[in-house]
């Protein structure tokens, strides 16, 4: 009988494939989309509902502009929430719902420079689609915008929600320097 | 006692000051009348639905046993029924037998010697009979109004137990780990098997398409800086160890 927990582990921190990182990427684009949509309309509405269209001296927006505004927002929110995010907790909600995580090549948190040239060699990938195919052949599986990066995208299941993160790591901090000051106040 | 006398006794317990708190039922007792006549209501129609439902069934006999139950319940009722009859036949009997007993003394006592010590005894009885009359109104009256209590009433402690369980944070508290417990197990196993078939389709994809270019196949993943270790890749030595010495 294969031991499930062992068999599990066995997965846990190595290096994560196409169809698994393709899922994530997927559940990432659609949560940015309606984000976007609901951006959008909610500025439309505001023009609209606080008539600033006619404090500006423009007309109602036309679907050129409604779409330029939108891939403005969707550029924004992108940049915010992937960089926030892998930053913050080293996986964004797709990864999470996949088991994910993307550390640097050495297995440390991301900085600031590696999540803005990850997110810029997204564009790269995108070429043809050939820096995300190259996660099939490549032996570490990394695509373009990783190795550009300098990043892994490794299986991060099973574990413990937020384990291990930024803000566990700052909890795991403030409640250890709490029973360090409570002991030190009762030894006293 | 004379006819006047009577009437001004009548008068002054009539204007006297009516005690409240005798006169006005205790809501206790009105509401359980109420609850009473409501489950009577209710009890009726569900008895008649039954009996009717008895009626058309057929039951079979099947051991000696059954016969004896049969029996005793037939007995049962049939007896009942015969006491109910009895009952109903002494009610006619007696109202009739005091009927023609009124009747004959009335009769026999309408005459000018006995008349004056009849007047009081005839005052006596109007006044029973008003006063009977004025408590079958009260009666009628209680009835509707402990009808009603009882139906406000039941519905306020319904209202009030609904309110006070939506309150209740240990009912809260039941019920978010019954329900958030079958919920994420549900989640949770959703999720481990789409990650585990997306984890499997991993290595197929990558072998069909070596297979498909022929390159070799690979035969393991070099191991990744962390792979095996608990994601606390990102805490500090120091963390982890006090983590794990304080269990968390």
């Amino acid at each position: 009988m294969v031991d499930e927990e062992k068999w599990a582990n066995s997965f846990l921190g190595r290096y994560a494939g196409f169809v698994t990182r393709m899922a994530a990427f997927v559940v990432d684009r659609a949560i940015l989309a309606i984000i976007t949509l609901f951006t959008v309309g909610a500025i439309q509405w505001a023009l609209g509902a606080f008539r600033v269209n006619e404090m500006l001296g423009i007309g109602p927006m036309s679907w050129q502009a409604a779409t330029g505004l939108g891939a403005g927002v969707y550029v924004v929110v992108t940049i915010a929430y992937d960089i926030g995010l892998w930053m913050l907790v080293g996986q964004t909600v797709g990864k999470l719902l996949m088991g994910l995580r993307v550390v640097r090549a050495d297995g440390q948190r991301l900085r600031i420079g590696n999540a803005i040239r990850r997110e810029l060699g997204y564009l790269v990938s995108a070429i043809l689609f050939l820096g995300y195919l190259w996660i099939l052949f490549d032996n570490r599986r990394q695509g373009f915008h990783d190795k550009l990066a300098g990043t892994i995208v490794v299986y991060s299941w099973p574990e413990g929600l937020m384990r291990g993160t930024l803000v566990r790591d700052r909890v795991q901090r403030f409640v250890h320097e709490r029973q360090a000051a409570q002991k030190e106040k009762s030894g006293t | 006692m004379d006819d006047e006398t009577e009437l001004s006794l009548r008068a002054e317990e009539q204007n006297a000051e009516p005690d409240a708190a005798a006169e006005v039922p205790l809501p206790v007792s009105r509401l359980l009348v109420g609850l009473m006549l409501l489950g009577s209501d209710e009890l009726a129609p569900g008895l008649r639905k039954a009996r009717q439902a008895g009626a058309t069934s057929q039951v079979e006999e099947t051991s000696s046993g059954d016969l004896v139950r049969h029996l005793a319940l037939g007995l049962l009722v049939r007896g009942e029924r015969q006491a109910v009859r009895g009952l109903r036949t002494a009610y006619y009997v007696s109202m009739g037998t005091a009927g023609w007993a009124v009747n004959t003394l009335d009769r026999w006592t309408d005459n000018r010697l006995v008349r004056p010590v009849r007047r009081p005894i005839e005052a006596r009885i109007r006044r029973l009979g008003e006063e009977a009359v004025q408590i079958i109104d009260e009666g009628k009256r209680e009835e509707q109004d402990s009808r009603a209590l009882a139906a406000e009433s039941v519905e306020e402690i319904v209202e009030n137990l609904v309110s006070q369980m939506a309150e209740s944070q240990e009912v809260d508290r039941l019920i978010k780990e019954l329900v958030g417990h079958k919920s994420a197990s549900f989640t949770a196993s959703i999720v481990e098997n789409m990650r585990t078939m997306a984890l499997t389709a991993d290595d197929v994809l990558e072998g069909v398409l070596r297979r498909l270019l022929r390159r070799p196949l690979r035969q393991a993943l070099p191991p990744s800086p962390i792979e095996g270790q608990p994601q606390t890749m990102y805490a500090s030595r120091r963390l982890v160890k006090g983590a794990a010495d304080h269990g968390g």
